[in-house]
C-alpha cells in the first residue's frame, strides 16, 4: 500500500467516526438556535388553546395551566358547547366541572392546586360527576379538598333524568361574583 | 528531539481541542438543560426538608439504608449558608451539573487523542459515555450521588497512570472516602485501585492499596453494624418482564435471596454492556415478544451489543491480559489496565446492586466501558487502515453506523434531560394540592414546597423537542 493510500484510508476512517458526531453537533445548534429565533414555534412548545375550556377538554395539562397563571379566575364559571358533554348545547360551568367530565385527570389537580375552591356551589357537582363517570380516584381527590374533610356528599337528584352529566348537574343559579 | 515532543503535544492539543469541539454543542446544551430544569417536586422537596430539619450530625448515623452523608451534609451547607432560596437552589445545581461537565473534560483529558483515528474514536467513545443508560440515568436533579463519583472515578484513573508522586496516596484515598461519602457506589474505585497497584500501575504503591482496601473493609463493617433493622427488599425490583414489589420480591425470593440478588447484581451489569434490561426488567425483549418493538429500545440494545463485542475483541488482543495472574511487569501496557478495570468495577457495581437493578447504579463502571470503547475503536481503526479494500471497506461502513447510532443515543439523552424537565414541571402543576393534604403534619415540608413552588411552575422550563416521524421515533422514542 502507497503512503498515499494509506493515508486516505485512515482519514476515511476517520470521517466514518467523525461524521455522525459532527452531523449530530450541526442539528443541535440548528435546533437551538431555531428555538432562541423562535420559541413560540409548534417544534418547541404546544400552540396555545382557543379558549381555558377548549384546553381542559382537550388539551395537555400546561396549555390550560398558562391559562390560570396568566390570572384567569380557576372558579368562574366558562360556557362549553360539546357534542359529548353537553349533547351539542351550551351551558355554562365550572373549569372543575369540564375537567372531570372529561375525565382530565391532569387538569382536576392543577386546578385543585391552583386556587380551586370545591365547596362553591358551581364547584359543589364535580364529585357527583366523578362518582357517575365511575373516576372514583378524581371523586376522592376533590372530596378531601372539601371544608367537610373527606364526607363524600350527598349527591342530589340531577337536573333531570337524561343526557350528558355536565347537563344534569350544571348549577343552575351562577352567582353574580365567584370569589377566586 | 525536544522540538519533535513539543510538536508531537502541540498536535495532541489539537485533537483534544477538535474532539471537545464536536462534543461541545450537545455538552453545553445538555448543562443548559440541566440549570434550567425544575427541582423536582417529589424526592427534591423531601431532601431539603431533611437538611432544612436536622443537624449536620444527623446525616453521620448509619441506620439507614441510604447512607449518604457527605451529600447530606453538602446539601445541608448549602442550604442553610446561602443568602436566598434561589442562591441555594443555584448551588446544589451546579453540584450536579459541574461533575457532569468535569467527566466529559477529564474523559478527552485522559484519551488524549494524537492523530486522526484516535480523534474519531474519542468522539464516538463521548457518545458511548453520554448515550449510555447509566450516565443518563445519573441526569436527575440534585440527586448528585454518583454523578459526582464519576469523575472522581476518572480523576483517580489519572492519578494511577501518572508516575508516582508523595502526594498520590493521599489524594486517592481522599477521593475515594468523597465518592463514598456520596453513595456506597464510590467503593467500586477500590478494587480498581487495587487491580491497577496488582496489575503495576506507575501512579500508586502496596501503601495505598493497602489503605483503600482497609478503608473499604472499615466501611462494610461499619454499616453491616450500623444497619438497623430495615427490610430485606427495599425497593421495586425487576424480575423477568414484570417489576415486583418488596413484598412480592419477599413471598417469592426471602427463603433464598441469593438467586434473586444475583439477578439484580448480573442485571445492572448486562444493562452497562447491553443496555439491556432495564432496572431488571427485559422491556425490548417483552415488546418483541409483544409484537410491537421499541425502535429506540432496539436501536440501544444493538448499539451496545456491537460495541460490547468490539471491546471483547479489543480484549482479547491485548497479549499483557493472557499472563493473568504470573507477572505485573507484564501489565505495563496502560490500555490493558483499562480492560482490567472495567471489569472490576463491572463486578462491583453489579455487587452493590444486589438488592436491586438500577440503570444509574452502572455509573460509576461506565466511564471505564467508555475508556475502554475508545481503545477498542482506535485498535479497530488501526488494524482496519491497512486491510485489504473489500474488507476495509465493510468495516467504515460497519463503523459509521455504530458511530451513527450511539450520536442518535446521545441526542436521546439531551430530549431525555428535556422530558425530565417537562415532567417536573408538571409535578409541580398538578401535584401541590395533594401534598398539601397529605402533609399536613409537615410544616417545614408544606413550607419549603411553597417557596420552591414558583421555579417549578415557571414556563421557561426546558420542553422536549417535538421531532417529527422517525426522529421523533429514534430521538424521544415516541
Amino acid at each position: 500500500m502507497t503512503p498515499d493510500a494509506a493515508s486516505s484510508k485512515r482519514l476515511l476512517l476517520a470521517v466514518a467516526l467523525t461524521g455522525p458526531a459532527v452531523v449530530a453537533a450541526i442539528v443541535i445548534i440548528a435546533t437551538e438556535g431555531y428555538r432562541v429565533i423562535q420559541p413560540d414555534s409548534i417544534l418547541f412548545t404546544e400552540p396555545p388553546a382557543v379558549s381555558f375550556a377548549d384546553a381542559l377538554m382537550h388539551r395537555e395539562v400546561e396549555v390550560a395551566y398558562a391559562f390560570v397563571h396568566d390570572g384567569v379566575n380557576p372558579n368562574a364559571p366558562l360556557a362549553v358547547q360539546d357534542a359529548g358533554l353537553t349533547g351539542g348545547g351550551s351551558v355554562d360551568v365550572s373549569p372543575l366541572m369540564i375537567a372531570v367530565a372529561s375525565r382530565n385527570r391532569n387538569a382536576v389537580m392543577m386546578l385543585l392546586s391552583n386556587g380551586v375552591d370545591v365547596d362553591l356551589p358551581v364547584n359543589q357537582p364535580a364529585a357527583c360527576v366523578a362518582r357517575e363517570l365511575g373516576e372514583g380516584d378524581l371523586e376522592t381527590m376533590i372530596v378531601r379538598r372539601g371544608r367537610a374533610s373527606g364526607a363524600r356528599p350527598q349527591c342530589a337528584s340531577p337536573t333531570d333524568g337524561g343526557g350528558p352529566p355536565l347537563l344534569r348537574y350544571r348549577v343552575v343559579t351562577v352567582p353574580s361574583s365567584v370569589p377566586r | 528531539m525536544a522540538r519533535e515532543t513539543a510538536v508531537a503535544l502541540r498536535l495532541a492539543s489539537v485533537w483534544r481541542a477538535l474532539v471537545l469541539a464536536i462534543a461541545a454543542p450537545l455538552v453545553l446544551a445538555l448543562l443548559i438543560v440541566l440549570w434550567r430544569t425544575p427541582f423536582p417536586l417529589s424526592e427534591g422537596v423531601g431532601l431539603i426538608e431533611d437538611v432544612a430539619r436536622n443537624t449536620p450530625s444527623h446525616f453521620l448515623a448509619a441506620d439507614t439504608a441510604y447512607y449518604r452523608p457527605l451529600f447530606h451534609i453538602t446539601l445541608w451547607t448549602m442550604w442553610h449558608r446561602a443568602g436566598s432560596v434561589e442562591g441555594a437552589l443555584h448551588t446544589i445545581k451546579l453540584l450536579h451539573i459541574i461533575p457532569v461537565a468535569l467527566v466529559v473534560i477529564l474523559f478527552v483529558w485522559i484519551v488524549r487523542p494524537r492523530d486522526a483515528i484516535a480523534a474519531g474514536a474519542a468522539t464516538l467513545a463521548l457518545a458511548v459515555l453520554v448515550g449510555a443508560p447509566a450516565f443518563r440515568d445519573n441526569l436527575e436533579i440534585p440527586l448528585s450521588y454518583t454523578t459526582a463519583g464519576m469523575p472522581i472515578g476518572l480523576l483517580v484513573w489519572i492519578i494511577l497512570e501518572r508516575e508516582h508522586r508523595w502526594w498520590h496516596g493521599l489524594v486517592i484515598v481522599g477521593l475515594l472516602a468523597i465518592a463514598v461519602g456520596f453513595k456506597e457506589q464510590g467503593l467500586v474505585l477500590v478494587p480498581v485501585v487495587i487491580a491497577a497497584w496488582l496489575t503495576g500501575a506507575p501512579g500508586v504503591r502496596r501503601g495505598t492499596a493497602l489503605a483503600v482496601a482497609l478503608l473499604a473493609v472499615g466501611y462494610v463493617a461499619f454499616r453491616l453494624l450500623n444497619r438497623g433493622a430495615g427490610p430485606l427488599f427495599e425497593q421495586d425490583v425487576g424480575f423477568g418482564f414484570s417489576r415486583l414489589s418488596p413484598e412480592q420480591t419477599m413471598a417469592r425470593f426471602g427463603s433464598f435471596p441469593l438467586a434473586i440478588f444475583a439477578y439484580s447484581g448480573l442485571a445492572t451489569i448486562a444493562n452497562v454492556l447491553f443496555s439491556e434490561p432495564t432496572a431488571g426488567v427485559f422491556e425490548v425483549a417483552a415488546a418483541v415478544v409483544r409484537g410491537r418493538p421499541d425502535p429506540i429500545g432496539l436501536l440501544n440494545l444493538i448499539s451496545s451489543l456491537g460495541m460490547t463485542v468490539l471491546i471483547a475483541w479489543w480484549v482479547s488482543t491485548q497479549k499483557s491480559l493472557r499472563v493473568l495472574p504470573v507477572s505485573r511487569e507484564a501489565f505495563v501496557v496502560p490500555d490493558g489496565r483499562v480492560a482490567i478495570a472495567l471489569v472490576v468495577s463491572l463486578a462491583a457495581c453489579g455487587a452493590m446492586s444486589f438488592d436491586y437493578s438500577r440503570d444509574r447504579l452502572g455509573g460509576m463502571a461506565i466511564v471505564f466501558y467508555a475508556l475502554a470503547a475508545f481503545h477498542a475503536i482506535r485498535a479497530l481503526g488501526i488494524r482496519v487502515a491497512s486491510a485489504p479494500t473489500p474488507r476495509f471497506r465493510v468495516a467504515v461502513a460497519g463503523l459509521l453506523l455504530l458511530a451513527g447510532a450511539w450520536q442518535i443515543r446521545a441526542l436521546n439523552t439531551l430530549e431525555g434531560a428535556r422530558e425530565t424537565a417537562f415532567k417536573n414541571r408538571r409535578e409541580w402543576i398538578t401535584g401541590v394540592a395533594d401534598r398539601r393534604v397529605e402533609f399536613t403534619d409537615r410544616p417545614v415540608y408544606l413550607q419549603i414546597m411553597n417557596r420552591l413552588e414558583p421555579q417549578g411552575v415557571a414556563p421557561d422550563a426546558p420542553q422536549p423537542t417535538r421531532y417529527r416521524r422517525t426522529a421523533a421515533r429514534l430521538i424521544r422514542g415516541r
